[in-house]
């Protein structure tokens, strides 16, 4: 019997397999792009039939073909290509990269969308070609100069420090009034997450975003205009930074593993005046200034103590080159249960300065499964990280006087430069979400999201001195808890001939909660391990509690016409406890509109333009600020004072509470900031998607910025906050992309934005009365908020010059009274001369005048790639173009006080025009340590510097090993390079680096130099 | 490829170079900064500013030869000590001695016997050979005098510092206890052709150890 | 099966998700209800009597503070970060008895009246402090009086009584130091207040202390002699009356005030022997007003916030060498009797002698002849602490009002009004104490003179004599910076600090400041 079927099986098998052969045969062939490698996933379909096939791991497909088939092959990311297929073909299908990145699928708020039918002003950014190349502490570095109207700045060189992000100009006071934040939104994956600590609960200085490893992230979304952003409310006025991390993709499980190691060399440093040059200059300042009877330091004057003849060079000590390692390794998959993604990540990058250095440990799941046949989609992330920065104990200062002995000099041997101690910050998050998307019918999607996130700050610091060992003990704890709750449905049905529509409705309801235990001691041994402890016998502990929630009801239609002509609306409400009662819920409505033009018959053959959109929109988002409690009137029990005595706090045992001076009393309409923008776009991509152009014009008109106003010293209050200014910021911004391919091996994409913007003032309380801030130098050196000059604009005095002569010092005609100086001073030969504006005699607030504007007009950045067979090349630089900036680090290093003599090294003279004798045409007034006010004053128009650089911000050289080498090796994908960072600043600004400057325009390098490094990486992929 | 890595070193040691063009080096002293040619008189002559009231006092005492005693060591007082010192002894400026000449014959008798309290006759006191236990000598007015070092702190490590020199003289009569009253040495061990010189504090020392 | 049962189920699932949004609406009232945890809002501030007690404490820690110094934490336009002791600068550093041996530039330009030149004295200048504990005393005021649950009545009377004297005392001291005053008695008054004559501020402080005195016991049962009498008694508020009438130049209410005290018994003068206690710890009957330092309840002071780091030198604190020091001619000249046969025990009490010529790290001795050393290098040494060479834990307390101050002020008020036989009689108590002959010359002008010099030796270094000399108008005859007739345009008080002129058009400052720095 079993012959029999076998038989009979046997035979129809010889029959069929003939006609097969003549009529279809089954064949197989392979998919590669142009460099030869395999194509995953790629789709090889029979026109007009339902014959399809897709291509496994190697790329390799088997398909049933017959004579004169039409095959089609496409995949995500390529051209699709046709083919008929002949019998005779060896079929090896080459696939061409799709540069139009029109139907790109582009993340957007709570969804996503075809880049065809985008209508808000948004740019995408691959990270992966970044973090190829590049290695730093947090994302925000790498996108520095890659997206037009994001202005990012590292201000300070030390690794784990905060870099400053502003989109599309600023929009907050940023001098004494941190309370309103004009940092971007940060959301990962769907969920915001902490960005940032507000000072009351910061217990670390680390960059609290530098926990999330760059090699994690896939792209990164900026949503700049009001349409793409308003969906976010009450937080988004500043811009919203979309991250989304990187997911398995079907086929063979990518396994990445990328290391690389850096060497940090030591740039250019402050100026110092060394051995006798030192002594000169000290002599010369006690000869030509010192009072009768006030003689010099014995270091300076005996001459023949052996211990003070040295010429130390503190900064070539204090500063030498550190290692930096990075190392990532990564196993993602996908398949039709769903997609999984495991990642880890160790960064150890040594500071140049001695004994600072920042590391980071992360670890990133992610898993997605596809239930009930795609009906039901399941996403769980669940991400730890950890960053360690260590730093000095006590304040390390890097220029001791160079008559001091080095710690290498025999005279000194055995003795310690750093006080004893240590000053570890370390912070650990953890983030959880799951979100399950249920498609109830085929176009109506359910998705509920759930997400927890816990970062924990600590710090220990200990330090000790020598003499008296006392040892200062400090541990604090700072612990933020976020829970985020948020259901969105979401409608997508197509109709008729082209018609689709989107419709989403959503609610999330938040709650934000912060906690701070700080328990310092003052004892002779450390006490206090690194878990804190509550208080012993002699310590002291502090602690705060703050929590805000947030609710919201959001939803968004968007509906689109045959992908030509497009129309979206989207309107938010949202409660916060932040707000007073009288005003508590917040609208933010916003619509937008796009036309496809190049669809229209009129530009059919213009085959040079294969894209073109014009897009507007007008919407209305706002900016809240930190403290939690500030509508509500807080009372302060007191703050211990810097002895850890209660002075502030009881008397006589019995404690009670005050108001808080500081925020004045309850104010019921305090409420949060809106910003009316305007944005009209358009999208261009030119030559066969060689040439891409996109062009945004915009006006963000921010009204009731959050301003403290002073109050009179009989009130016994400080301030009291309003909703005061009103901010306009204008700018274009422009961003090009060309990726030219001349010959089958040679390929050139450039990248090049630029973005102009200008800020101004245009509405303040009282009848637009000038808003002085009081600074901590004075009343005479407050900022100024005046309506019609920029935000932090530059209201300094003016300068003419030196007064050379007695009878320069003009003497007021009527009362015979001469000049008053700055700060009520006696005005003397070698003094500033300030220009007496409104000639009241008398030098004060209301003689200052705009003298510059530090915020930036142009900035932008520039990227070319190279590629050459297995090399590439690849530059990246960024500028900035009209900036007003001060050299305070070297005003404050020219600013002696009586005892300058031998507390720190000197400036060196030769290199600044010094007024000495009257004649001499200087810069610098004289420099009197025993005037009465220092002539040095940072308000001085005359210090007024141009702050534009271009940098050369890293250079990359690779090499892509090629396929037919990798036989022999277990890898399919081996790339090595060598990357030099913060390459090479062009600047005219007499600081060591125009960058290391703050929003506010003032030197804030501090010491803390941008180091450069060197990068040697390689990266396989199995 | 290994073409290609050396380019990469080259680019990272040609950009990198850390120029010290920053530290404008001014060097050491020389070790003979200590050695004036000439005698203490003429040392304490060519510094006016520092030392004018101090040689028109030697002077009139005509004590320059004690001064110029060979192999003798003298505390030189400065102009700011016997400024402080007038002030005291003729406190109401109107019957001040307007010029120094004019000091009553009393007074500068004893104002000559503070001068040889700053006198060591006949040794040589250089820091080289002192250390921070007392040692003693006698002035030449025969009062006892005391010299010792004391060590300041360097960068927070207690008495790895810097050492000065202290000159104390006993003002007490001989069979009374001991009183040393201190003054600390500014500028040690100027050696000139008669002896060595050491130049006192100014502002907190009086002339004759007040 | 499979489709109907979907819509089925379809529809259960819609339901139960349109549910959960319901679910989350509802919560929405209470959700965004957030109130603070470890501190209160103004609403719940002053809801029963421990609220009360500690207001009236928080006023008096304000004061305490006001006295100290402003810092950079109180307005961030001042100069320093930490507090020296003004209550030195106010009340003694101007009077010409003292130096700065390491001629420290700043107390030099202090002595020298050049307070607007130079920029460091810039936050003595400031009265801000003083006005945040006047505000803090307003807001007690108006709202402690609406609190009952848990308050013995008399009690509230005593506190609300006790605010009404802190309030008056504000701002008697701030008159003292600018003359000219602004004066608020209303909270929460943000309006640009202009200056009150010197006579008016001293009229309402009398008045207010009037209204205050019926309540006010002359010890508080619950606390220790040292804490009551570092809180508001009516010992305390006679004594601020009777200064206040002084200003005035009403001798014989002074004079009656001071005899209350005195018929009271509360007080007598402490012996030499117990000076230890008095100035170093401030337990002695002779204590009548006194702000509370006490290192046991943590309330003490290190390098910043007290004079006693500028008054000592090592063995006590850590300073090598003298900042602030009376020369010894002038000791000699303010202790004739001591110059004279050494007999005035104050001497040795007050001032010190240091062996310099010891190390710096060790302890250095004291010698026992107090003048023995230098012109300038006694150390005053009235208020002392351990010897621990450090500057921790400084905690002698602030004296305002002492018995013998009281005595000697009703001597000097008996003298003016010719009652000289009583006036002998207080000055001679004081100089008994100090071991020093009785005045026995019954004549006004001499008398007067000597009850002046009195309180110059009985008073050096407490904070008095400038008011003292500024109340007689006689300053320039002390101070060789301040002439006659500068005195007479207001050179004896204080400039206004620029930042009172910030949003205040009706401030004007003191006529001889606006011509001199």
């Amino acid at each position: 019997m079993k012959a029999i079927v076998k038989g009979i099986y046997f035979l129809f098998w010889m029959m069929t397999i003939p006609v097969l052969l003549m009529a279809q045969g089954v064949k197989s062939g392979k998919v590669v792009d142009q460099q030869g490698n395999a194509i995953v996933g790629a789709t090889i379909k029979v026109k007009g039939t339902t014959r399809s096939a897709k291509t496994d791991d190697a790329g390799v497909f088997t398909l049933m073909l017959q004579q004169g088939d039409v095959i089609v092959t496409s995949s995500v990311g390529f051209k699709a290509t046709e083919r008929v297929y002949a019998a005779t073909d060896r079929l090896l299908i080459e696939l061409e990269e799709n540069q139009s990145r029109i139907d790109d699928v582009v993340v957007v708020g709570y969804g996503s969308q075809t880049r065809k039918e985008l209508t808000g002003a948004v740019s995408t950014l691959k990270m992966e070609e970044i973090t190829e190349n590049q290695v730093a502490e947090s994302f925000e570095s790498m996108m520095q100069g890659r997206v037009a109207g994001v202005n990012i700045q590292l201000n300070s060189g030390e690794p784990g420090a905060t870099p400053n992000v502003i989109i599309r100009g600023l929009a907050a006071v940023s001098r004494d009034d941190g309370s309103a934040i004009s940092e971007p939104l940060y959301v990962v994956d769907g969920v915001p997450i902490i960005s940032r600590t507000s000072d009351e609960f910061a217990v670390t200085s680390t960059n609290v975003l530098a926990d999330l490893n760059p090699s994690d992230i896939e792209e990164v979304t900026v949503l700049k205009d009001a349409y793409a952003a308003a969906i976010y409310g009450s937080r988004a006025a500043n811009g919203v930074i979309l991250i989304t991390t990187k997911k398995g993709k079907r086929g063979k499980p990518q396994i990445n593993i990328n290391s690389r190691t850096g060497i940090n060399f030591v740039p250019r440093l402050l100026d110092v005046a060394g051995g006798q040059k030192e002594r000169e200059q000290v002599a010369r300042l006690y000869e030509l200034y010192a009072p009768y009877g006030v003689a010099m330091p014995s270091m300076y004057t005996d001459v023949t103590n052996p211990f003070y003849n040295n010429s130390s060079d503190w900064q070539d000590y204090l500063y030498n080159t550190a290692v930096t390692q990075d190392y990532n390794a990564s196993v993602r998959g996908a398949g039709d249960f769903g997609q999984y993604s495991v990642s880890l990540g160790y960064l150890d990058s040594e500071g140049i300065l001695f004994n600072t250095g920042f590391k980071r440990y992360s670890t990133m799941t992610n898993t997605t499964f596809n239930a009930l046949n795609n009906a039901l989609v399941i996403n769980n992330t669940l991400a730890l990280s950890r960053t360690d920065q260590t730093r000095n104990p006590g304040n390390l200062s890097t220029n001791f006087s160079s008559l001091m002995p080095l710690p290498t000099n025999p005279m000194v041997a055995g003795t310690e430069v750093y006080g004893l101690g240590k000053n570890a910050n370390v912070n650990d998050r953890i983030r959880f979400s799951s979100d399950v998307s249920w498609k109830i019918v085929n176009d109506l999607m359910y998705k509920v999201s759930l997400s927890l996130e816990y970062t924990r700050a600590m710090r220990d610091a200990f330090s000790q001195s020598r003499r008296t060992l006392w040892g200062t003990n400090e541990s604090g704890v700072g612990e933020n808890r976020n829970l985020l709750f948020q259901n969105t449905l979401n409608y997508t049905p197509r109709f008729g001939d082209g018609h689709s529509l989107s419709i989403l409705v959503g609610q999330s309801a938040e709650k934000m909660e912060s906690k701070v235990t700080n328990v310092s001691s003052v004892a002779s041994a450390p006490l206090l391990s690194t878990s804190v402890k509550w208080p012993g016998e002699n310590d002291i502990g502090t602690s705060n509690y703050g929590a805000n929630t947030l609710l919201s009801y959001f939803s968004r239609v968007d509906y689109s016409f045959q992908q030509k002509y497009l129309l979206g609306a989207s309107i938010r409400t949202d409660g916060s406890s932040k707000f007073g009662q009288a005003n508590r819920w917040g609208l933010f409505p916003s619509v937008s509109a796009g036309w496809n033009f190049n669809k229209e018959s009129l530009f059919a053959d213009w085959e040079w333009l294969n894209n073109g959109k014009i897009r507007g929109s007008y919407g209305l988002s706002g900016t809240t600020w930190d403290e939690n409690y500030l509508a509500l009137g807080l009372m302060d029990g007191g703050s211990l004072d810097r002895y850890q005595s209660l002075l502030e706090i009881t008397y006589g045992g019995i404690g009670g509470f005050t108001p808080t001076w500081y925020n004045g009393f309850k104010n019921e309409d305090l409420t949060w900031v809106k910003s009316q923008m305007g944005n009209i776009g358009l999208d261009l991509s030119l030559f066969n998607n060689k040439v891409e152009v996109v062009v945004d014009v915009y006006e963000k008109l921010t009204k009731g910025l959050l301003l403290t106003t002073a109050l009179p010293t009989t009130s016994g209050y400080n301030e009291v906050y309003r909703n005061a200014a009103d901010v306009l910021n204008r700018g274009v911004e422009f961003t090009l992309n060309t990726n030219l391919k001349s010959t089958r091996d040679f390929s050139w994409n450039m990248g090049l934005n630029f973005a102009y913007n200008k800020n101004r003032v245009v509405a303040l309380p009282d009848g637009n009365a000038d808003i002085i801030k009081i600074s901590t130098s004075g009343q005479d050196f407050g900022s100024i908020v005046r309506s019609g000059a920029p935000l932090n604009g530059f209201f300094f005095y003016e300068s003419q010059g030196i007064y050379q002569s007695e009878h320069e010092i003009p003497v007021d005609a009527k009362t015979g009274r001469r000049l008053v100086g700055l700060q009520n001073k006696k005005l003397a030969v070698g003094d500033r001369n300030f220009k007496d504006q409104n000639d009241d005699f008398i030098i004060d607030v209301d003689d200052r005048v705009l003298a510059g504007d530090p915020n930036p007009k142009w900035t932008g950045g520039w990227t070319n790639d190279f590629y050459y067979k297995g090399f590439s090349v690849n530059l990246v630089s960024t500028f900035v173009i009209g900036r007003d900036i001060v050299n305070t680090e070297l005003l404050d290093r020219l600013r002696f006080g009586k005892d300058f003599a031998g507390t720190s090294s000197m400036p060196d003279f030769d290199r600044y025009s010094i007024w000495e004798k009257s004649g001499d045409q200087a810069r610098y007034p004289t420099l009197n340590p025993w005037n009465d006010a220092s002539q040095i004053v940072n308000y001085d128009s005359e210090y007024v510097e141009d702050g534009s650089y271009f940098k050369i911000k890293s250079a990359t050289l690779a090499y892509t090993v090629p396929k037919l080498l990798l036989k022999r090796i277990p890898f399919d994908r081996v790339r090595v390079y060598c990357t030099v960072d913060n390459l090479v600043t062009f600047q005219n600004y007499s600081g060591p680096d125009a960058e290391l400057v703050t929003p506010d325009g003032f030197d804030n390098s501090g010491g803390y130099p941008m180091r450069r490094m060197v990068l040697f990486g390689l990266s396989l992929g199995l | 490829m290994k073409l290609f890595l050396s380019l990469c070193c080259c680019i990272g040691i040609l950009l990198s170079g850390c120029d010290d063009a920053y530290y404008n080096d001014g060097g050491l002293l020389d070790n003979q900064i200590g050695v004036y040619e000439g005698t203490t008189m003429s040392y304490l002559e060519s510094q006016p500013a520092l030392f004018d009231t101090l040689t028109t006092l030697i002077k009139l005492n005509n004590m320059e030869e004690e001064v110029n005693r060979k192999g003798s060591t003298f505390f030189a007082p400065q102009n700011y000590s016997i400024y402080n010192y007038l002030l005291l002894k003729y406190p109401d400026p109107e019957n001040r001695p307007k010029t120094l000449e004019a000091i009553p014959a009393g007074d500068m008798a004893e104002m000559a016997g503070y001068i040889s309290d700053y006198i060591i006759p006949n040794e040589q006191i250089v820091r080289s050979d002192l250390s921070t236990v007392y040692s003693y000598s006698t002035t030449l007015s025969d009062k006892k005098a005391r010299f010792n070092l004391v060590r300041e702190d360097y960068l927070g490590n207690i008495n790895m510092g810097a050492a000065y020199m202290i000159y104390s003289v006993n003002l007490n009569p001989p069979a009374t206890p001991e009183f040393y009253s201190p003054a600390k040495v500014v500028v040690t061990d100027v050696a000139t052709t008669t002896g060595t010189v050491h130049v006192l504090i100014s502002d907190t020392h009086i002339f004759g150890f007040n | 099966m499979y489709t109907n049962s979907n819509t089925g189920m379809k529809n259960n699932i819609l339901l139960a998700a349109l549910a959960v949004l319901i679910l989350t609406l509802s919560s929405c009232k209470d959700w965004l209800d957030e109130l603070p945890i470890n501190t209160v809002t103004e609403d719940q501030a002053w809801q029963n009597a421990s609220d009360a007690e500690g207001a009236v404490a928080a006023a008096f820690s304000i004061f305490r503070r006001g006295l100290s110094g402003l810092t950079k934490d109180d307005t961030p336009s001042t100069t320093r970060a930490g507090s020296w002791g003004d209550y030195y600068f106010w009340g003694d550093a101007r009077s010409g008895d003292w130096i700065t041996p390491n001629n420290d530039g700043d107390w030099q330009a202090g002595f020298e009246n050049r307070l607007i030149a130079r920029t460091q004295l810039e936050p003595m200048t400031n009265w801000r402090l003083f006005y945040r504990a006047i505000e803090q005393c307003n807001l007690v005021l108006e709202r402690v009086p609406e609190i009952n649950d848990g308050f013995a009545e008399n009690r509230k009377a005593e506190l609300l009584a006790e605010t009404r004297f802190l309030r008056a005392m504000s701002h008697f001291y701030a008159a003292r130091i600018w003359g000219d005053v602004p004066v608020n008695l209303q909270a929460r008054n943000v309006e640009p207040l202009g200056r009150e004559p010197l006579n008016e501020v001293m009229k309402m402080v009398a008045d207010e202390v009037e209204i205050a005195l019926p309540d006010l016991p002359w010890e508080y049962e619950d606390m220790t002699r040292k804490l009551s009498m570092s809180r508001g008694t009516k010992g305390a508020a006679l004594a601020l009356q009777a200064h206040a009438y002084m200003w005035l130049n009403e001798y014989e209410l002074a004079s009656d005030k001071l005899q209350l005290i005195i018929g009271s018994e509360k007080f007598d003068l402490a012996p030499i022997s117990e000076f230890r206690n008095l100035f170093d710890k401030g337990e002695s009957n002779e204590v009548v007003f006194q702000l509370y330092y006490d290192n046991q309840f943590g309330e003490f002071s290190d390098y910043y916030g007290h004079i006693l780091t500028y008054y000592l030198t090592n063995p006590y604190t850590d300073r090598s060498n003298l900042s602030l020091a009376v020369p010894k001619s002038k000791i000699l000249e303010i202790f004739p009797d001591y110059a004279r046969d050494g007999s005035d025990k104050r001497v040795a009490e007050f001032f010190q002698s240091i062996d310099f010529s010891g190390s710096a790290s060790e302890l250095r001795p004291i010698f026992d002849d107090p003048l023995q050393n230098g012109e300038r290098q006694i150390m005053f040494a009235k208020f002392r602490k351990v010897k621990d060479r450090s500057y921790n834990r400084m905690d002698s307390p602030v004296p305002i009002f002492r018995y013998a101050d009281l005595l000697l002020l009703k001597a000097e008020a008996d003298a003016r009004l010719n009652r000289l036989g009583d006036a002998i009689t207080y000055l001679n108590l004081v100089r008994e104490r100090a071991d020093i002959p009785r005045f026995t010359r019954e004549d006004q002008p001499l008398l007067i003179e000597e009850i002046l010099a009195e309180r110059r030796r009985e008073l050096i270094g407490e904070y008095h004599r400038v008011y003292d000399l500024v109340r007689l108008g006689r300053l320039h005859e002390f101070n060789p910076f301040v002439s006659e007739q500068a005195e007479k345009d207001g050179a004896g008080f204080f400039p206004v600090s620029d930042e009172a002129f910030a949003n205040n058009p009706n401030m004007e400052q003191t006529y001889y400041w606006q011509f001199n720095q």
